[in-house]
């Protein structure tokens, strides 16, 4: 699977590129968003993990500005406690998975997923 | 006339409302208001039974209230309702006493008129809702703060995990293992730095003592909990201390203070170009330490300088601020015989604390 990781923290890119390279997955990782839409313009990854909450643009807004050109499996990394699920999967995020628990279970997700 | 009949009389003629009733619950003797209240004659009311005249749904509370004087307890500010006879009400506020030598219970009321009714409620209201403002702020930066440790304690967890897999398949190289360990050692000192200064920001320091604190490590823990934010979003933290100040103060609401301002600052210039923060102090020429935050932001209107220690002021986007930090500031700080306010020749935005170096003005 073509996966592109979005993530403000270097250290977080850095260990789910590790993690998913080593199920065998192509992995591109993106500390800001902007470049990931410049990106998406040209190749068309079919997971996207992405951050919630970044500078200059949320994984949100991000997700906002791609959904109706992209067709493909958005997982939410979130750090913050207080985001509502259900909330975000009604506006179309089916995956949201929580910092610091979820962060391995992503594999899981994304075997399920292939 | 003997001399409890004058008293009688006296009591009669008063404009205030008095009460006195026997131990058995009669009337013995009250003030002519009395017929303003009920809308029966003195004659009338005197010998009557007390409670007749209360409402309903106060007797019980009152039945109680009148027990405990009669064990010897002192009354104030309780409260019940009087029925006129036209079927309306009135509130009146006791105080009461028991008179062992006369046996009797002597009360004196003020009724507590609509007005007076309103303004309590309206200041009740108000607590209210700057307790939950409060709150509310208090919620904005748990969660700014969870997100803060959530990081480095995912990055422990993913390393961990690399850590299990590598050493599973025994081919681990000696530089990964290091480059592993330095990033969870880094990442656990990172957490344990957002709680330790967190352990004193939780805290109302209101109550606190006054304490000689060393300035500049009140400054670097507030500094400490916004640094990683700082340095993510790519803004510069500048510092300029000069000398090393001891000031007496609450260090815990300074910190408070100095955190609530480095959080306006980065909400003022987030997504800017170069941003920087800049905190600062020195000591002037009439004992006082004076301490400065400014930023890159654009300079505030004259109309938003006017307002922005009024509480509930905010420029920010609703549920992002309360308008209530910078009015709670300014009371921490007046509350140290100090002044904060905006420097007005700036060319950026800064905030000026002026806090004296002693509480008792012989500064050393």
């Amino acid at each position: 699977m073509n996966i592109w990781v979005i993530d403000d923290e270097p250290e977080i890119c850095n260990i789910l590129d590790y993690l998913l390279k080593r199920e065998g997955h192509e992995v591109i990782t993106f500390e800001s968003p902007l470049r990931a839409l410049d990106l998406l313009k040209t190749q068309t990854p079919q997971i996207l993990v992405c951050d919630f909450k970044m500078p200059v643009m949320s994984g949100l807004d991000f997700f906002l500005k791609i959904k109706n050109s992209w067709k493909g499996h958005f997982i939410m990394l979130t750090g913050e406690p207080s985001a509502d699920p259900r909330e975000l999967q009604q506006m179309g995020i089916k995956e949201v998975l929580f910092k610091p628990r979820d962060l391995t279970r992503i594999l899981s997700v994304i075997k399920d997923l292939s | 006339m003997n001399l409890g009949t004058v008293a009688q009389r006296l009591i009669e003629l008063s404009g205030d409302l008095f009460f006195v009733i026997t131990r058995e619950g009669y009337v013995f003797a009250l003030s002519k208001e009395w017929e303003k209240i009920l809308g029966r004659s003195i004659s009338e009311l005197r010998g009557a039974p007390f409670a007749s005249f209360i409402l309903e749904k106060d007797r019980s509370a009152t039945e109680a209230a009148l027990a405990a004087v009669l064990e010897g307890s002192d009354l104030q500010g309780f409260r019940n309702h009087y029925m006129h006879k036209n079927g309306s009400h009135v509130l009146i506020e006791w105080r009461a006493v028991m008179d062992e030598e006369t046996n009797l219970l002597f009360a004196a009321g003020t009724p507590i008129t609509d007005s007076r009714r309103q303004s309590e409620e309206l200041e009740l209201e108000r607590q209210k809702s700057i307790q939950a403002s409060k709150l509310a702020s208090l919620g904005e930066m748990a969660a700014g703060i969870a997100h803060e440790v959530n990081n480095p304690l995912s990055i422990i967890a993913g390393y961990l995990k690399i850590l299990e897999i590598e050493w599973n398949q025994g081919r681990m190289k000696q530089e990964d293992f290091e480059r592993i360990m330095s990033a969870l050692n880094s990442s656990t000192e990172r957490a344990a730095k957002i709680i330790n200064n967190l352990k004193n920001l939780a805290r109302d320091g209101a109550h606190d003592p006054f304490q000689r604190a060393y300035l500049r490590e009140v400054l670097e823990g507030s500094l400490d909990l916004v640094r990683e934010r700082f340095k993510r979003h790519g803004v510069t933290l500048e510092t300029d201390y000069q000398g090393e100040l001891w000031v007496e103060c609450r260090p815990v609401e300074i910190s408070q203070v100095l955190l609530n301002l480095l959080i306006n600052a980065f909400d003022a210039i987030d997504g800017q170009q170069n941003a920087w923060v800049k905190v600062s102090y020195h000591q002037d020429l009439t004992s006082h330490a004076i301490i400065q935050v400014s930023n890159s932001g654009p300079l505030m209107s004259p109309a938003v300088r006017e307002k922005i220690f009024n509480p509930f002021f905010t420029t920010k986007l609703p549920g992002k601020g309360t308008g209530l930090g910078l009015s709670i500031a300014a009371t921490i700080i007046r509350h140290h015989k100090g002044e904060i306010y905006l420097h007005d020749k700036s060319l950026n935005t800064t905030f000026v604390i002026r806090l004296p170096l002693s509480q008792t003005g012989n500064a050393s």
